[in-house]
């Protein structure tokens, strides 16, 4: 019978059409009742959610997206200071939680603090002053007692392990870019020093070629006129 | 490219949690058409759905320590915040009593979902593709409840303004609700 009735107050609740009266009696169930279904809550929860699986779904347009971008983006340092400001207050006050945050060179994984959201939902009474007011999925009271558990630790770090890795391999392949560029140029350098040693090779063995024909041709004169004289001198002798 | 589309959403929301706004392109691209359908369909006006949506994804970027890793269940996370973010749209723009101020606990007390920690993650491709299943049941419950059902999940009416509005007895509204949802239940989740 109690069963019954917490699975009707829960489709009530999941549908968002519940009383406050109702909403009271749920969370109250929730906190004190150790076999509350919170499987059903679930299924409850993920059929309420299937819902619009039936409508003729509808793409917004491509503006849509650059506007989303711009927003968040305008939001990306204000999150960042906000964080910032945060954080010390955390570590002092809940120190289990596990907060990702991204620093300047990537994203580092620290340590402070507890969710309160769950806690507070639970321990507060419903707020139903509202007439019309959205769902309210009231989380599990077994959250209440014991502080919600960490971000799962392997996915954690497994996006650690890609961010890092994709990372390393920029920087990597930004440093073989630039070794291969060096070794480009100093190959090229290379080149040219040979081509302006052949170049001044050639050009000095080829001068050096002409001066010393033109010193044979001295000589040779020279040895032509001193044979001259010296046949004149026999002749004249 | 194709490597990143083959991520998971639990995958996805976890490189979000890390502000990676490439993350969160591609979550965008993966929920963008069905949120903005459940959006539109709430506030009936294409200019505020888009509104909407955009605040959706702010939402999301901001309260990502919100999420569950545990249960996973980035479907019903997203489609809840969506709901309850156009039903709060739609009551502002009806300037109805006693609305709060909007501010961010407002926003971690009514536009949050607070799941089961019991939830199964469910998956957004499998959904899509039994959308016409899940048109065909409700298609199948009595006018009445169906109504009921939209009144309640489209429009943001509690029971007494339904009852109200179709001049039935409180106690109708309830069980009309309840034997819709018994019904969806039986022939969604244990068909």
């Amino acid at each position: 019978m109690e069963g019954k009735k917490q699975i009707e107050l829960i489709k009530l609740s999941t549908i968002g059409c519940i009383s406050e009266e109702d909403q009271a009696s749920l969370t109250s169930l929730m906190v004190e009742d150790e076999n509350f279904p919170w499987k059903e809550l679930g299924e409850f929860q993920n059929l309420v959610a299937l819902l619009p699986s039936a409508l003729v779904i509808e793409t917004p347009s491509w503006e849509l997206k650059d506007k989303v971008a711009k927003k968040l983006y305008e939001l990306r340092d204000e999150i960042k200071s906000q964080k910032e400001e945060e954080k010390p207050v955390e570590e002092t006050a809940i120190p289990t939680e596990q907060m990702v945050e991204e620093s300047e060179e990537g994203i580092t994984f620290e340590s402070n603090g507890a969710d309160t959201i769950e806690s507070d939902s639970l321990q507060a009474p419903p707020h139903k002053k509202i007439p019309d007011e959205p769902i309210l999925e009231t989380k599990s009271g077994v959250e209440k007692s014991k502080p919600r558990e960490p971000l799962n630790k392997e996915l954690i770090e497994k996006t650690t392990k890609e961010y890092i890795s994709t990372y390393f391999v920029k920087e990597i392949g930004s440093t073989q870019k630039s070794i291969k560029k060096s070794f480009l140029l100093s190959l090229v350098l290379f080149i040219v020093v040979l081509l302006l040693i052949a170049f001044m090779y050639f050009k000095f063995s080829g001068d050096l070629d002409s001066k010393q024909e033109e010193i044979d041709v001295l000589k040779n004169r020279l040895g032509i006129s001193y044979l001259e004289g010296n046949l004149k001198k026999i002749d004249s002798v | 490219m194709a490597e990143k589309s083959k991520m998971s959403d639990s995958e996805l929301m976890l490189k979000v949690a890390g502000y990676d706004s490439k993350a969160l392109e591609q979550l965008y691209d993966r929920y963008s058409p069905i949120l903005y359908t459940l959006i539109k369909r709430i506030v009936d006006d294409k200019e505020v759905a888009k509104e909407v949506l955009s605040d959706v994804f702010v939402i999301i970027w901001k309260k990502i320590d919100h999420f569950d890793f545990k249960t996973n269940n980035v479907y019903t996370w997203l489609i809840t915040i969506a709901r309850n973010k156009a039903i709060d749209t739609l009551n502002r723009s009806l300037q109805k009593e006693g609305i709060e101020d909007y501010n961010d606990k407002y926003e971690e007390e009514k536009i949050l979902p607070k799941l089961s920690n019991s939830i199964s993650p469910l998956n957004l491709e499998q959904i899509l593709n039994n959308g016409e299943k899940v048109k065909d049941i409700i298609n199948s419950l009595t006018e009445a409840q169906r109504y009921v059902l939209e009144l309640s999940y489209y429009e943001g009416l509690n029971e007494k303004a339904i009852a109200k509005k179709l001049k039935i007895p409180l106690p109708t509204v309830k069980s009309k609700l309840q034997l819709a949802l018994g019904i969806l239940q039986q022939k969604l989740v244990f068909d």
